[in-house]
């Protein structure tokens, strides 16, 4: 262990003292200190603010990934060549422990130079952040969906079962159903059996098709939708686990509008960004809702039945008052029309049910079309069992499709900092295996070679989803005869196994959607990627350099 | 030499093909190579450019792999980590990272000996005071020259105190002083039972400290053997005297006439180029003039000199107070040795008579005093005495430098 301290220690000086560790300090510098002022995003301070740590993560990442590469490469391939690894090869080291050293040593170097880049992409943010919002909307935004690590949880697969029997049996009825899996039988070459299965599957997915659109009933009186299913998107979700507790904060009774029983309460901006329009809010113990919003200050309406436990004269203007928020769940979502609508805008209603108690939240949206929407929702619509009951209503004159992977609910349950520390390990992790790769590509080739096996061999890791949809097999076997194509299959199959899959594991998705990253995945990550990929990478390493000759014969 | 089981190197049937892309074999740089170095031996391996002594020396530690032939270092695998602390390895070129400094490398590489901070602190002092690089331990060994590149090379190599010392080419690149303070120290390690492995084509500084030679060519084994067996003139003896008179000289020539020997060369013997140097530089530190480069080095480190406490100081006064003609003695403040040069021990004995005759001859000047192997300043020699006429005697000027004991 202490051998390999030594050459990582080693490694570690060596590289800050060729000076990479200064170009890349410099270099993201220029990049970061320029990105806020030049990239606004949509307009938003939330846009601009996601824009930033979205470009700001990935810069970080592809800069630290080259330094790592050209390093990795080199500090093994350059010892050899320059004939440094004789003096230490002749030491009680052994060349595993070498190896290993160095790579820890690489592994370092992209610790501190993570957390550089960390910290100024932390530090610019916090500055963003305090940047003017165009509204009290936006200000929650970036206080509740980017300064945030939220889960996020996907509707449950619905139960078709019973409408999919109905259909057949309708089929059956009408005496069509033998002649639908006739016409099946000539894709399935005359197999009965298969051609009833595609026939079926056929008809999931219609019905699926049908469960994930709303049609406009009636284009001339678009409301009465909300009492026609047809016209309606329902989802269910569990699982919606609400740990992050209560928004606390202090505010000011500025005006009293006791006739009507509102108030008017001044308070700081981040903390009205956690109101929700018509959500609910203590203002000293008094639940109200929240009937206006502004930058600096909100109206509340109290409800009758507090005012008989406690006289809304207790309150006088100017008094300091204790304002407490509950805490809020966020559901993201992206429609799609299926004609043209004038404006490019969709309206709705949404309406969020307890799945127990039957408790709503309503509230009625104007939406572009094919752009991720958000609405805030007080977390009480959520039940204690963590279920929720989700329906969209259509509004618009144009049958509106929002597919299950597009809508999600997202639940805040931690802050911002530790997550963004854990994404920063994702990208380690993603470095410690490249460095790896250099590694071993450097024990034996010379570092150009090196250089360019890395580069070639990483789009196995970034861009795998691409690669093996390239590679897919087509659904007819006949048609499967191009040996190139066989060929690339298998190498990327073998790849597969060693090649953790970067793309899946990149942090910046997540950061930039304030999505958590949990421990659990980052566990998970740190074992497929250095337990096991890094592991096999390094071994690889290992052995060829225990096996190959560190001088050259010169006579 | 007979093969024992104790040997610290050994080769058999060593053989290294070097084979180019295509696998075919393209040269033989060492060829059927046996070798055996027994403890407390100094080895060199001689032979001219490109004769195999490099390879050698690297598969020797494992760099290379043989293509046929076994290696055995202290009777396990060249590879074997555990026998790479008993060595220390001094390339033919100082390999060191330009990066570092002088203290920041020696601690490199004390650190991979899993040597505690304080002993190797210690060490590196004592090394840098011994190399001379103590003024300039904390500059990147980058900016060094390629002199006190060796010697921080040489440092390194004895971060461990060693038990096998394995130097490639070791003085190339050295100034004088360095070189004088390199045999120094193999003479010093030798006494205190090391072992020495080295690879040169500088023959005095092979003749200087080596026990035994091997001598390659093209890979092969040319000749192995003691170096004073392998130097020895049998058919000639030097006599060294003070300087005699022509009437002396004459009467010395009648006396070997009359036992029907010719004198062959009668000459003064001169100062090495070397011990000059070694003076003048002497004398300018003493003046304290300013030099950017590597200082003379101090005496050899402590934990090389075998110690600590009664031993040390016995080796203290050895090394320091020694008497001159040791081998290699002309030591870093030896500058003003050279003359004193003893007589080859090595030569035959002559004939009875002429030996009676020559002994009457010498008797002032004591040669038969074996000096001891040490690396002090020789004692001065009478300043008149004319070595010239007995070297020329034993027609063997050139060799008028002492020859240390086996």
């Amino acid at each position: 262990m202490g051998s390999i301290w030594a050459v990582a220690r080693h490694t570690f000086a060596q590289c800050l003292r060729m000076k990479i560790a200064v170009a890349f300090i410099i270099l993201l510098a220029v990049v970061l200190g320029t990105m806020p002022f030049v990239m606004k995003g949509d307009g938003t301070l939330a846009g601009q603010i996601r824009t930033f740590l979205s470009y700001g993560t990935s810069i970080t990442s592809v800069l630290l990934t080259l330094v790592t590469i050209f390093v990795a490469c080199g500090v093994v391939s350059f010892d050899v060549r320059d004939k440094q690894v004789f003096t230490v090869a002749t030491k009680p080291i052994a060349r595993w422990q070498y190896i290993l050293g160095r790579w820890a040593g690489l592994v370092m170097l992209d610790a501190l130079l993570l957390a550089v880049a960390g910290s100024a992409i932390y530090g610019f943010a916090q500055y963003l952040r305090r940047g003017p919002e165009t509204s009290a909307i936006d200000r929650r935004a970036v206080e509740s969906e980017v300064f945030a690590a939220r889960n996020q949880v996907r509707p449950d697969e619905p139960d078709i079962q019973d409408e999919l029997q109905r259909r057949i049996a309708r089929f059956v009825d009408q005496n069509r159903y033998q002649d639908a899996v006739e016409s099946y039988k000539v894709k399935t070459g005359g197999d009965e059996e298969a051609a009833r299965k595609l026939l079926e599957e056929e008809i999931q997915k219609e019905i699926l098709q049908a469960r994930q659109s709303a049609a406009p009933v009636d284009p001339n009186d678009p409301y009465r939708n909300v009492n026609d299913p047809r016209g309606q998107i329902v989802w269910r979700f569990s699982g919606v686990r609400l740990e992050a507790g209560e928004v606390t904060g202090a505010g000011r009774i500025a005006e009293l509008f006791p006739g009507v029983l509102q108030a008017r309460v001044e308070a700081d901006p981040h903390l009205i960004s956690n109101l929700i329009l018509r959500g609910p809010v203590q203002v000293n113990g008094l639940s109200a809702a929240v009937v206006r919003m502004e930058m600096d200050y909100f109206d509340v309406q109290f409800f009758a039945q507090d005012l008989r436990r406690q006289e809304l004269t207790g309150l006088t203007e100017g008094q300091e008052v204790r304002i407490v928020i509950e805490p809020t769940i966020q559901i993201t979502y992206k429609p799609s029309a299926g004609s043209d609508v004038t404006d490019g805008m969709l309206r709705s209603r949404w309406i969020v049910e307890d799945a127990n108690s039957q408790l709503l939240y309503k509230e009625d949206r104007t939406d572009p079309v094919r752009i991720a929407s958000t609405i805030t929702v007080p977390a009480r619509a959520v039940a204690r069992d963590g279920r929720m009951v989700l329906r969209y209503v259509n509004f618009s004159p144009a049958s509106v499709t929002i597919l299950n992977r597009d809508i999600s609910v997202l639940y805040r349950v931690g802050g911002f900092e530790m997550n963004f520390v854990r994404g920063l390990m994702l990208i380690l992790l993603q470095l410690a295996f490249i460095a790896g790769v250099g590694v071993l590509a450097g024990s034996f080739l010379s570092f150009p070679v090196a250089c360019m096996v890395c580069f070639s061999i990483l789009p196995f890791s970034v861009a795998r989803a691409f690669l093996a949809e390239a590679v897919r097999p087509p659904v007819d076997p006949a048609r499967d005869t191009d040996a190139f194509v066989i060929m690339g299959r298998y190498i990327f199959y073998g790849m597969k196994v060693i090649m953790p899959d970067l793309e899946r594991t990149s942090p910046a998705d997540q950061l930039v959607g304030g999505r958590h990253i949990s421990w659990l995945f980052l566990g998970e990550t740190a074992f497929w990627t250095v337990c096991v990929s890094t592991a096999a990478v390094l071994g690889l390493a290992c052995l060829i350099f225990h096996r190959r000759e560190l001088a050259r014969v010169q006579v | 030499m007979p093969q024992t089981d104790d040997s610290i190197v050994r080769t058999m049937k060593l053989t290294k093909v070097f084979r180019d892309f295509w696998l075919r074999e393209k040269v033989t740089a060492v060829a059927d190579l046996d070798l055996e170095i027994q403890p407390r031996e100094v080895f060199g391996l001689l032979g001219p450019n490109g004769s195999g002594k490099s390879t050698t020396l690297k598969l020797i530690l494992g760099l290379l792999f043989p293509t046929r032939g076994r290696i055995s270092l202290f009777g396990k695998r060249p590879t074997d980590v555990r026998v790479k602390s008993r060595i220390g390895f001094l390339p033919e070129e100082s390999y060191l990272y330009p990066f570092l400094d002088a203290h920041e490398t020696l601690d490199f590489y004390g650190r991979l000996f899993h040597q505690a901070r304080q002993e190797r602190r210690r060490r590196i002092g004592m090394l840098l005071d011994m190399v001379g690089l103590s003024s300039v331990a904390y500059r990147r060994v980058g900016e060094y020259s390629k002199g006190m590149q060796r010697r921080i090379g040489l440092a390194q190599a004895l971060i461990n105190d060693p038990d096998l010392l394995i130097l490639d080419e070791p003085t190339s690149g050295m100034d004088p002083i360095g070189t004088r303070q390199f045999k120094d120290l193999i003479i010093t390690l030798a006494r205190r039972g090391k072992t020495v492995l080295l690879s040169s084509h500088l023959l005095a500084d092979v003749e200087d400290v080596c026990d035994r030679v091997c001598i390659l060519y093209g890979g092969r084994q040319r000749a192995l053997g003691r170096v004073d067996e392998l130097l020895a003139r049998s058919g000639l003896t030097q006599i060294t005297t003070e300087a005699l008179d022509s009437r002396t000289l004459q009467e010395v020539r009648s006396v070997l006439q009359h036992s029907g020997k010719d004198v062959l060369e009668v000459a003064s013997p001169r100062d090495k180029l070397e011990t000059l140097f070694l003076r003048i530089v002497s004398e300018a530190q003493q003046q304290h003039l300013a030099t950017g480069g590597a200082m003379a080095g101090g005496q050899v480190a402590e934990f090389l000199r075998g110690g600590e406490g009664e031993g040390e100081r016995v080796i203290e006064e050895l090394v320091s107070a020694g008497p001159g003609g040791a081998k290699a003695g002309e030591g870093a403040a030896g500058a003003e040795a050279g003359q004193a040069q003893a007589a080859p021990e090595a030569a035959p004995a002559p004939a009875e008579e002429p030996a009676e005759v020559l002994r009457e001859l010498v008797a002032p000047a004591q040669p038969g005093q074996e000096p001891p192997r040490q690396a002090g300043p020789p004692a001065q020699p009478p300043q008149q005495a004319d070595q010239s006429v007995i070297d020329e005697l034993m027609g063997n000027a050139d060799r008028s430098k002492p020859r240390k004991e086996s």
